[in-house]
């Protein structure tokens, strides 16, 4: 589960078959017009083949899961029905039923929307403060940057799941609380990401035409460098979002995510866990349900992040 | 030498930050200890005072801080206020467990990874790439508590080759120890195993591209020793970094794999501490771990001058 | 001239027939070499000359055996290396029957040693392996050797040269250890890909100069390649200009500078600057760039560039014709033709 590492020294030097585009930065024109056109062409460009289609759909499917759970017409997520305890799948219940009888498949999507709430908030908490502070860091450089830097190799030092455990005895456990815990947890990587593509775009001629122009900072910032930052790190996100997911799950498996009754992915491969010998179904359906999603998630975050050629070279 | 005088003001900077960190982590997690002690029900304000300047609480943050740290200079993490066992001793004596799991898993890792990243980096491109990469990607995308519980089903549960649950001391049969720890060091391993064969493809790809393989290849070096002798050593740097740095996804997943094989080591006694609100024992464990990783990373940081002469000559 | 006649009838050491290599690079095919032919003997040195981009160096390495297999879309000719009495068709033989020829036989010199040595490695270990590979020393034996051969490409204190790593040394030091490394194995036919571009120009003639005595010494077959027609004029027996991947004028050096007959030939010479000019002298640069090799258009591939360029350029690609003795050129108006007024 590597929160740290995915986001350090990786350096995207890739075969020799692979494509490589035109990349955002070929001209000052691309910094004001990194309009849709811009970005759909690179995007949903020609090429990516059927297994990124897959994976997307089935993101769209759990996305749809999560939003529409409450209007879906599956059973009763609590509801203990003790007759069907532990049945198999395909049988009284599409997905079997757990270890109270509960119906599996309706605990998986009401637990998507756990898995989707958390992974987009939390993604979004780390992005808009560890982006914010590792722009400024790769804009203004000197004390402010030997800072930021030296406070997040501390907080790097810990591991990210004591960290994590200290936050939500904290916080607490509710929803917005564990997203905002993992959210903390993403700073020092999105600030690294933000960085680093800040200091490359800093460098470039019509940054240092628009500085030389005299536009106040502001303008440079949110004009010049934000949208030449914002895509990598956008694309960086879906990445991100599968590892939340991920730690997401560990805690509930730890039983600190959000609590009972609340069915969550995790909480289920936990649950299933104390019926393994008997009824594997309990934990695999749902490990399987995750593994998918984690895997879709990666995917088709890799994809988009070599579009971009994020980097990471220089993290 | 000079390496060490040069970076051990950064390294002794780092650790007291690390310290003060944890401390304040720590103090400023809600519930009173006092009131845990003593039990929250019908206990006088004046017993919990009492406790509390007994345990010292109810001095000033920092005064607390530069003693705790004064006492933990010298090895004493002070003693559990709740089962009156010197935190020190807790944690060394289950230390050899986490050391014995977390080294088994990056040697397995390290050991599957090598060969797979070379062989995937000297056949780039081909079907056989594709499929290690294939393998990798989904690995990525399986927590270890999730492979945990797919090798407890298989290997265990099924094939019944290896225990569920359980710890054999290695002092008391060798043999016993090896099995019981073979699972969870798996568990462990294969997300690590993941990222270490990417990272290390990634590398070798472009080591490969460089002018002094084509050199070793017009010398008539045969590919298999090309790829050992000139391709993996200069390729190794960012792999050996990210297993220094990946010391924190190992130990994050150790407390998981612990508690799921019910293993005495470090990790479980830290999540059962958490639980417990053992505030002292949380302390002396994150402060413990903090500082190993620290220190760890600090050594793989000088030991680059062991594989690249360049970093050797640098002074 | 009685002398090249005399050796023109003896086999030749290396032969090179039509070769063509098409890449696979990102934007399409690239015909990097096409129908390249010549022939060098033993104890003679081959100047091919182009500017970057002509497809030299994929020549070399085709040569070598060293083209990436996974890119490599096409490899055709022939290449005949004679050794030891019989006569290899290299093109043909598989890679481990390659890989014993590479250093005993072929050996290469790179362009640029700043990055053609291995840093994590010493020297001593990158001069002994060929040795120990080829020629089964030990270990002990191959460092002694190594110690000879660093001290034959002229490098002080060779003795704690062997322990040391590449980025201890000049670059002009590294060089002469890449060409210590390709003559370890006593070489027929040595290769030196632009061997002194990387280096400063006091460094240059100097290891020019180490090249070519090591090469006399040993009367290997040297293949000098370079941009600069400078380097190979004193040097070479005979010099083929490369273009697009081609060969465009081949003729001894002598005779090539005397009466040069390729239009692009002229240009390469009027861009080397010469000492005999006044100072201050215009520099003639070729105007345009030289040609993509994905999809080449018909016609001859200089035509656009060239300053005496007809309809029938653009049309048809010349072949490499008969000018004379040895003398060959690939132009339908060569220079001192009656087309083209003088």
């Amino acid at each position: 589960m590597p929160i740290e590492s995915g986001n350090r020294r990786r350096t995207p030097a890739e075969p020799l078959p692979v494509r490589r585009k035109t990349s955002y930065g070929s001209a000052g024109r691309a910094s004001r017009a990194l309009s849709f056109s811009v970005a759909v062409r690179q995007v949903f460009g020609s090429g990516f083949g059927t297994g990124f289609w897959l994976a997307a759909g089935w993101l769209l499917l759990v996305a749809a899961c999560a939003l529409f759970a409450t209007v879906l017409p599956v059973r009763d997520p609590l509801d203990p029905v003790i007759v069907n305890r532990l049945n198999a799948p395909f049988t009284t219940n599409w997905l079997g039923a757990d270890g109270l009888g509960r119906d599996m498949l309706s605990r998986l999507v009401h637990g998507a929307r756990v898995s989707v709430v958390i992974s987009l908030t939390a993604v979004s908490i780390g992005m808009l403060i560890g982006g914010s502070l590792g722009i400024l860091a790769g804009y203004f450089r000197g004390r402010f940057e030997r800072a930021l830097m030296a406070v997040l190799d501390v907080i790097l030092a810990f591991p990210w799941l004591v960290l994590l455990l200290a936050l939500v005895a904290f916080i607490g456990q509710s929803l917005m609380a564990i997203s905002l815990a993992i959210g903390l947890l993403w700073i020092p990587a999105y600030a690294r990401v933000a960085r680093a593509n800040t200091l490359s775009v800093v460098q470039r001629e019509y940054v240092l035409a628009a500085r030389a122009m005299g536009a106040s900072t502001l303008r440079i910032l949110l004009r010049e460098v934000l949208p030449n930052v914002i895509l990598p790190v956008l694309a960086y996100g879906l990445v991100a979002m599968g590892l939340v997911v991920i730690v997401e799950s560990a805690l509930a498996f730890l039983g600190l995510s959000v609590e009972a009754p609340q069915p969550t992915w995790g909480g289920m491969i936990a649950e299933g866990k104390r019926h393994l010998a008997v009824a594997p179904h309990v934990a695999l359906v749902p490990s399987i349900t995750m593994f998918l999603t984690v895997l879709s998630l990666n995917y088709v975050g890799d994809r988009l992040r070599s579009r971009f050629e994020v980097k990471e070279s220089n993290l | 030498m000079h390496l060490v005088l040069r970076k051990l003001p950064w390294l002794i900077g780092t650790l007291l930050a690390v310290s003060f960190f944890t401390f304040l982590l720590v103090s400023l997690l809600p519930g009173d200890p006092a009131v845990m002690i003593l039990g929250a029900g019908g206990v006088s304000p004046e017993a919990v005072a009492a406790l509390r300047a007994e345990l010292g609480l109810d001095r000033p943050l920092l005064v607390r801080y530069f003693d705790w740290l004064g006492s933990a200079l010298t090895g004493d993490f002070g003693r559990s206020p709740m089962t009156g066992q010197s935190v020190m001793d807790a944690i060394l004596s289950r230390l050899p467990v986490t050391i014995q799991l977390g080294v088994m898993a990056i040697i397995i890792a390290l050991l599957l990874a090598v060969p797979l990243a070379m062989l995937s980096a000297y056949h780039a491109g081909s079907r056989l790439d594709r499929a290690i990469s294939g393998l990798g990607f989904a690995l990525m995308s399986i927590p270890s508590f999730m492979m945990a519980i797919f090798l407890i089903l298989i290997l265990a549960v099924s094939m019944n080759l290896f225990p569920a649950t359980g710890w054999v001391p290695f002092s008391v049969s060798p043999a016993a120890n090896l099995r019981s720890a073979a699972l969870p060091a798996l568990s462990l391993a294969m997300i690590e195993l993941a990222l270490y064969m990417r990272l290390l493809r990634t590398d070798l790809i472009s080591t490969l591209q460089q002018d002094y393989i084509t050199l070793a290849r017009a010398k008539g070096v045969p590919n298999w020793q090309i790829m050992l002798r000139h391709a993996l050593r200069p390729s190794s740097f960012s792999l050996m970094t990210v297993v220094g740095l990946q010391l924190g996804g190992v130990i994050s997943g150790a407390i998981i794999i612990e508690e799921i094989f019910a293993l005495p080591g470090v990790g479980r006694l830290l999540y059962q501490s958490i639980l417990q609100r053992d505030l002292l024992m949380v302390q002396g464990i994150v402060l413990f771990i903090a500082t190993a990783y620290v220190v760890v990373n600090f050594l793989v940081d000088l030991s680059y001058s062991l594989l690249d002469p360049r970093v050797r000559h640098a002074d | 001239m009685t002398d090249s006649q005399h050796q023109t009838q003896k086999l030749p050491l290396l032969r090179v027939e039509d070769l063509t290599v098409r890449l696979r690079g990102e934007a399409g095919i690239v015909h990097a070499v096409s129908d390249v032919s010549f022939q060098l003997q033993r104890g003679q040195t081959l100047g091919i000359v182009g500017e970057s981009g002509s497809g030299k160096s994929v020549m070399a390495r085709a040569l070598m055996g060293l083209l990436p297999r996974r890119a490599t879309q096409q490899l055709d000719g022939r290449v005949s290396l004679a050794v030891d009495g019989r006569v290899l068709e290299l093109l043909k033989l598989s890679e481990r029957e390659f890989r014993t020829l590479r250093g005993p036989r072929l050996a290469m010199v790179f362009q640029d040693p700043m990055t053609a040595l291995n840093p994590v490695l010493t020297l001593g270990v990158q001069i002994a392996e060929p040795l120990q590979l080829h020629l089964g020393l030990n270990k002990a034996q191959a460092m002694a050797r190594a110690l000879e051969l660093l001290a034959q490409v002229g490098i002080p204190d060779p003795e704690g040269r062997l322990r040391q790593y590449p980025h201890q040394l000049s670059g002009g030091m590294r060089q002469r250890v890449v060409i210590a490394i390709a003559l370890a194995c006593d070489p027929r036919v040595l290769l030196a890909d632009e061997p002194t571009t990387a280096l400063d120009v006091t460094v240059q003639r100097q290891v020019l100069d180490l090249l070519l005595a090591l090469q006399r010494e040993r009367q290997m077959g040297m293949v000098l390649i370079t941009h600069d027609l400078g380097v190979v004029a004193n040097r070479a027996d005979h010099i083929a200009v490369m273009y697009a991947g081609r060969i465009v004028e081949y003729a001894p050096t002598s005779r090539l500078f005397s009466a040069m007959r390729h239009p692009y030939t002229e240009a390469l010479f009027k861009s080397v600057p010469r000492l005999s000019d006044p100072s201050h002298t215009r520099l003639h640069a070729i105007p345009g760039r030289p040609p993509q090799l994905i999809d080449p258009a018909p016609g001859c591939a200089f035509a656009p560039r060239c300053p005496n360029v007809q309809q029938r350029c653009r049309r048809e690609t010349p072949a490499l014709t008969q000018a004379g003795d040895e003398h060959l050129h690939a132009c339908f108006y060569p220079i001192g033709s009656r087309e083209v007024g003088a």
